[in-house]
């Protein structure tokens, strides 16, 4: 539902219960979601999850199944993507090969009859905000990956779109320049405040752009919230082992503590925090990150601590991962910084414990 | 390579392997250079020769541009020239017309039985002789053939119409003919156009014309001109179909050479042939700067 009033900012894309089938594949399902307006939205999930499906249902090149399409409060489903305001910066990003990069650009213009001289400066002015001044003239194939992805991300802005659909529009590039194009999306979006609504299958791209993730597996939306959100809170498994890293203890629900509820793992009780909304005897599983996860003096003052024996170590550049075997055989990893390593073996007996507020149970 | 010979051995021995390499493809080569200059080149010379020594074979042979000038003064014969060229030029774009569709259709057909199909049903008449294929289309179009008939029959004519026995006739036979030629190139280029760019075009704002008009002929024009020049050469060139189907009241260039030669008139025949040729080549020239200059032309309103 949308509302618009002074205390709530309009959505600009609003999916209600949207469904796609391809024959036996289930793409999408029941997807509802709302995207405001100004906003980084993301969409992040492992491949085949439907993310694209469901960018391509929103810009119109793919007719749900079920469910209704909202742009800026108006149904769409039925809108052909010649006339939703949308723009799509594709996967492979089909550039027009025939064409240069000002033709590419223009495109969009020339078909809604501008004159001329307004196609070229605004051709111009999108050009200097994606930082390619005076590449008008090039060939598609005389551009590095990088420019190719500008001058697509160009050719969609440029019509002041109500969204820019970007599919993974940072997939085909190297680390670094995918880091820095990161940050030059996340300004240029910044700058020109229109919603992105941003597919992604690499959740540390989706967590330093977003301003909201929403987490997609099997074609349904697992969970949506900020950055810090899901990846503090996650609400699924799913969630907690797709962002980030995480351990996992799977237990029942023992009793309520004063502070949150303890759960019984393998004879251990973990004091986990929680609204003791689960019944005594619900199975959980209780997430735990591993930089959470303290050892030796460190864990002093931990609630939950127990004695353990190093298994494995990994070095990692600025922190190492130990692979810590508790009493009870569970094996938990912590992630540590180097410095508090020293003097650590595999073999060594030590002391692993973690704080109840940095758990996470989840229902199973 | 003047010093290869002061090299050491090793280093000469490595020369030649690599030139060795870098020419291995050539003997590749040798079937079609053997045909195309041998045949090709030498007929060439021969028609060149003989149309200007017209008793070259009845012995002293004399040299005269009688045979060029009989040709190029009388508008006789520019008259022929109009008809071939106009037979050309329409059958060429009826056959785009018809083939561009076709090709289109063809790409997107997904099953490959219907696809199998497709190309049997428009590739097999090239099996067939092309005078059998004129005959039934003798038999179709005649006065009381079943064009005609079902024409009458649904009253759309009272009188039968002439179909046969002159242009009309010539192009109907010409363009099923040739259909297979046109559909070919404008299939192979049209077959590799993915829906990701038609998808762009959909999503900046082109509609289902706009799109074609914009991406999709652009992106396949290489293959349109492709047919157009090889349906077009076919054309002016042929002779069976338009003989038959003309019945010798359709005066094209194919025919006068056969006249000539059967009047064992072979300067004006060997003219008459390098005459065409000359159009032909020409007029392929033409197409192809014309398609270079509307990219260029494109290009300079890029700027
Ligand atoms: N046109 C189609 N026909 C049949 N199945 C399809 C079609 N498009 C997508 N699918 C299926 O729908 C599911 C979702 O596909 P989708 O392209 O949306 O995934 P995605 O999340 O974008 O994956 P990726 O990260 O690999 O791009 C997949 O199982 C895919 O095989
Ligand atoms: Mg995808």
């Amino acid at each position: 539902m949308t509302l618009v009033g002074a205390d709530r900012v309009e959505d600009d894309v609003e999916l209600r219960e949207v469904s796609k089938r391809f024959g036996p594949v289930l793409a999408v399902d029941r997807v509802s979601l709302q995207v405001r307006r100004g906003e980084f939205f993301s969409l992040l999930g492992p491949s085949g999850c439907g993310k694209t499906t469901t960018l391509r249902i929103i810009g119109g090149l793919e007719y749900p199944t079920a469910g209704e399409v909202v742009l800026r409060g108006q149904v769409v489903t039925d809108v052909p993507p010649y006339r939703r305001a949308t723009n799509m910066v594709f996967q492979h990003l089909a550039l027009f090969p025939h064409l240069a990069v000002f033709e590419n650009i223009a495109f969009g213009l020339r078909l809604r009859g501008l004159p001329s001289d307004v196609i070229a400066r605004k051709v111009d002015d999108v050009l200097q905000l994606v930082d390619l001044p005076g590449f008008g003239t090039r060939e598609i194939h005389q551009l590095s990956g990088g420019q190719k992805q500008r001058v697509a991300i160009a050719r969609a802005l440029v019509n002041e779109p109500a969204v820019l659909l970007l599919d993974e529009p940072l997939g085909a590039l190297d680390l670094k320049l995918r880091l820095q194009m990161q940050a030059e999306l996340k300004a240029l979006q910044h700058r020109v405040g229109t919603t992105f609504l941003y597919v992604t299958h690499d959740q540390g791209e989706a967590l330093t752009m977003s301003d909201r993730i929403a987490v997609m597996n099997q074609g349904r939306i697992e969970q949506v919230g900020t950055s810090q959100e899901i990846y503090a809170r996650p609400q699924t498994r799913f969630v907690a082992a797709f962002i980030g890293e995480a351990n996992f203890l799977e237990g029942r629900i023992a009793a309520s503590a004063p502070d949150g509820v303890l759960v019984s793992v393998d004879g251990l009780q973990v004091r986990v925090a929680g609204d003791g909304s689960l019944p005594v005897g619900a199975p959980v599983t209780v997430s735990i990150r591993p930089e959470h996860v303290k050892l030796g003096a460190a864990a002093a003052g931990a609630a939950n601590r127990w004695d353990g024996r190093v298994q494995d170590m990994t070095f990692m550049g600025a922190v190492v991962r130990a692979t810590v075997a508790l009493a009870s055989g569970i094996a938990v990893v912590a992630e540590i910084q180097n410095d508090a390593a020293v003097g650590l073996a595999p073999g060594d007996a030590v002391v692993a414990g973690w704080a109840p507020q940095h758990t996470v149970v989840l229902a199973r | 390579m003047a010093r290869a010979d002061v090299l050491p051995l090793p280093q000469r021995r490595a020369i030649w392997r690599v030139m060795a390499r870098r020419y291995a493809h050539l003997p590749l080569l040798a079937p079609a250079v053997a045909v195309s200059v041998a045949v090709f080149w030498a007929c060439m010379a021969v028609l060149v020769v003989m149309s200007v020594y017209p008793f070259l074979a009845a012995g002293t042979p004399r040299f005269t541009l009688d045979a060029w000038q009989r040709f190029l003064v009388d508008p006789f014969y520019w008259g022929v020239v109009g008809t071939t060229l106009r037979i050309g030029v329409v059958v060429t774009a009826l056959s785009l017309l018809i083939g561009y569709p076709t090709a289109y259709a063809m790409s997107k057909i997904r099953r490959p039985g219907w696809a199998l199909a497709c190309y049997v049903v428009l590739f097999a008449p090239i099996l067939v002789s092309v005078v059998v294929r004129t005959y039934g289309w003798l038999l179709l179009l005649s006065q009381t053939g079943a064009v005609n008939y079902v024409l009458r029959t649904l009253g759309l004519i009272g009188q039968p119409i002439p179909l046969i026995f002159n242009t009309t006739g010539i192009i109907i036979a010409m363009v099923h003919i040739l259909l297979p030629f046109a559909v070919f190139p404008i299939l192979s280029v049209v077959g590799q156009l993915t829906s990701d760019l038609k998808e762009a075009a959909m999503d900046l704002g082109a509609n289902r014309w706009q799109t074609f008009r914009r991406v999709t002929l652009p992106l396949t024009l290489p293959g349109v001109v492709a047919a157009a020049q090889i349906v077009f050469t076919l054309t002016i060139s042929a002779f069976v179909t338009p003989f038959l189907m003309g019945g010798g009241k359709v005066q094209i260039l194919s025919g006068l050479i056969y006249r000539d030669m059967e009047a064992v008139n072979l300067a004006f025949a060997s003219t008459v042939a390098l005459i065409l040729l000359a159009l032909a080549m020409a007029i392929l020239a033409a197409s192809n700067v014309l398609v270079r200059r509307s990219y260029s032309r494109a290009e300079v309103l890029r700027t």
